[in-house]
């Protein structure tokens, strides 16, 4: 997609324009530049009809504090914005530590904010790094980001997907076939004589999640005895794993799944901890588990766990290039790099 | 310094106000010689652009800068989530900078937060910066130590009681029998890898006489550095091995784990006692699950971030420094073996 139509998407009224000045905003306010200046600054000293005003002007001509903004970067700043879905989970910091050392080879640094699955956080980490002129922006979006991203964009700052696809193929990404993944988790049960089994995960409008959960409804729907039902957890965490468990745990034995594939590897933790630590359901004998991430944790665990590896170090280092390189030439047409996750067999997917 | 102006740049390199301006913006007319002079005063002045900051600040301030050792420690993504959820209730954002045990990082993350007049910083540092945050409070952005206590007491500080948590892990290893412990960690200079050993120490010393410890030093707190140390005390005459093994995180404690019972032999808890600290998420979930020192991790983050809020609108607040008490986790890899 060229740049024109990616300015299309943009919000407002009109496409920002990395142009706008200080004065612009003054001329079109019917105010001078020192009000402007003291509504930015000192808005106390103005009069809070005028406030309004320059505000609104503002808002309209997406007008930022490029003047003090550009004073400050020296040219471009030397940091790069990453925003992650979840701090907690050693996926987005191995994909952080990825990024971290190709951004120091390039004499790059990286500051991490935690969007925590919340669209309120995940857009004031956008506009923090907006105001900080970052040399640009990496992203597990949550919400939908699209027509926020394309705005940074047109300000000059761009925005690389991480761990997500572009499905509009708007913004250059760097992401493993999560349907794919799910196949190849839930095939691996069918083959292992697992029939009637279980997807947890959450929420499903986490594209991570419902990708996941597509391959895996593929795998299942080509094994004509096969069933699979959908345990929805409200967030991919240790906890929710752990609270998957104890509802299995109360269920009568026939109506528990043979085998749970879990989100990834934090829930299948938790749903470890549960089945194990009480004692009366054995992994892999009675209920097989794999999860998706392959963290380190997952090899270590009571039962070691079979996951789907992500190349997550890669995954960071790679989507750096591609924001460098965009940097340097916004001309790039974007582009969908997409690895192939792999199956690890482990102790908690042998036979049963 | 904290009051050197452009003026007091132009005025020492005798140039005008619109020179140093456009040294500073490297806006090309500007003559080589006189970049020079520029750039000479301002190092001498120690000037930074705090007015381009300044007019950036009522967008930044509503940002507090946090540096950790260890981004991929899930101790530190616990605190962390800690001061967030704190931070959102005061509309204030959380960056976060890794230094990965490296001090040119930390100071390249100081710098930038400095640079972006964030409201203050929390830090949880690798060597002692006391000059620099010192440097930073002076331009009125307060510092609050992170799972460090601040040894002099220049700083407010949120810690556990490293030396009580060593003293209590190693305690506990004596009461269930061991008498071989290896202390595994490192480096020393993070002062909560040297006082976790200090505590062990003591405990050691108020122990039964035939009790001892040794240092099995490694050079990072991971799980790569705790796979390589088991292998080293496993490569040595059985007879030299420990009975016990206190390490200093769990991080390393996991890759000890992980050697061990790489070795096929039932060794944890049955010839080797295990314990780490910090009480991660996976300790408990661990191969043989792991007995750990647990720290108040969420509660740690919150509180260093009231803190440092406390600070920033209130400059002249004494520091305080908070200690919370770890508290012992036992499970299976201390077992005590009859």
């Amino acid at each position: 997609m060229g740049r024109g139509e990616t300015q299309r998407d943009a919000e407002g009224p009109r496409v920002p324009n990395t142009t706008t000045s200080i004065r612009d905003v003054a001329v079109r306010a019917g105010v001078s530049v020192g009000t402007v200046s003291n509504v930015l600054n000192n808005p106390a000293k103005v009069s809070p009809k005028s406030v309004a005003r320059v505000l609104a002007v503002i808002e309209e001509l997406g007008y930022i504090r490029n003047d003090a903004a550009r004073q400050l970067r020296a040219g471009r700043s030397t940091t790069i914005g990453l925003v992650v879905l979840d701090v907690r989970n050693p996926f987005f910091t191995d994909v952080a530590r990825g990024a971290e050392d190709e951004a120091a080879t390039h004499s790059l640094s990286v500051i991490l904010g935690n969007s925590d699955e919340n669209s309120e956080r995940e857009a004031g980490y956008l506009d923090l790094f907006e105001e900080q002129r970052v040399h640009g922006v990496l992203i597990s979006p949550y919400g939908d980001v699209g027509s926020r991203l394309a705005r940074l964009r047109s300000r000059g700052t761009p925005a690389v997907l991480v761990d997500r696809i572009s499905a509009d193929g708007a913004f250059s990404s760097v992401s493993v076939d999560d349907v794919a993944g799910g196949r190849l988790a839930a095939r691996h049960l069918l083959d292992t004589e697992r029939r009637r089994i279980a997807f947890a995960g959450g929420p499903l409008d986490i594209r991570q999640v419902s990708d996941r959960l597509m391959g895996a409804r593929a795998a299942v729907e080509s094994v004509p005895d096969a069933t699979l039902e959908v345990l929805e957890l409200s967030a991919l965490t240790v906890l929710e794993g752990r609270r998957a468990g104890e509802a299995l745990l109360a269920r009568t034995a026939e109506d528990r799944p043979d085998a749970v594939f879990a989100a990834n590897d934090l829930v299948a933790t938790g749903l470890l901890q549960a089945l194990v630590m009480h004692g009366s359901i054995r992994v892999p004998a009675d209920i097989a588990l794999i999860g998706f991430d392959d963290i380190d944790f997952a090899s270590a665990a009571v039962v070691p766990l079979s996951s789907i590896r992500q190349p997550s170090q890669l995954i960071g280092r790679t989507a750096v290039q591609l924001l460098i390189e965009e940097a340097r030439d916004p001309t790039l047409a974007p582009r969908q790099v997409v690895f192939q996750p792999e199956l690890v067999v482990r102790a908690s997917t042998g036979p049963s | 310094m904290a009051a050197t102006s452009i003026r007091d740049v132009a005025k020492l390199a005798g140039v005008s106000v619109g020179t140093v301006s456009n040294v500073l913006n490297r806006h090309g007319e500007v003559s080589a010689d006189s970049v020079m002079r520029v750039q000479r005063a301002i190092e001498q002045l120690g000037y930074r652009r705090n007015d381009a900051a300044r007019q950036l600040r009522a967008g930044t301030s509503s940002t507090v800068g946090f540096v950790v050792l260890d981004g991929q420690n899930p101790f530190f993504s616990s605190v962390v989530r800690g001061a967030e959820d704190e931070a959102s209730k005061n509309g204030i954002a959380i960056l976060l900078g890794n230094t990965d045990e490296d001090s040119a990082r930390e100071r390249m993350y100081l710098d930038l937060f400095e640079e972006q007049r964030v409201r203050g910083v929390l830090i949880s540092p690798y060597r002692d910066i006391s000059p620099r945050l010192e440097q930073l409070r002076s331009r009125n952005i307060p510092a609050v130590l992170v799972d460090r206590f601040s040894g002099d007491g220049r700083f407010s500080s949120v810690s556990v009681d490293n030396v009580l948590g060593g003293r209590m892990a190693a305690e506990h290893l004596i009461q269930t029998g061991r008498r071989r412990i290896s202390f595994v960690g490192g480096p020393f200079d993070l002062r909560q890898v040297s006082d976790r050993l200090a505590g062990a120490r003591v405990a050691v010393e108020a122990g039964p006489h035939e009790v001892g410890i040794e240092v099995v030093a490694t050079s990072a707190l991971t799980v790569e550095e705790g796979i390589a140390a088991g292998m080293r005390i496993l490569g040595r005459p059985e007879r030299e091995w420990p009975d016990a093994v206190f390490a200093a995180n769990d991080l390393l404690a996991l890759g000890l784990l992980q050697a061990f019972v790489g070795s096929g032999l039932l060794l944890v808890p049955q010839r080797i006692a295990l314990i780490g600290f910090d009480d991660i998420a996976f300790a408990g979930a661990a191969a043989v699950p792991l007995s750990s020192m647990r720290q108040p991790s969420r509660t740690i983050g919150a509180t260093a971030l009231r803190v440092l809020l406390e600070e920033a609108d209130d400059p002249t607040l004494i520091p305080r420094q908070t200690v919370f008490q770890p508290g012992l986790v036992v499970r299976e890899s201390t077992r005590t073996i009859s």
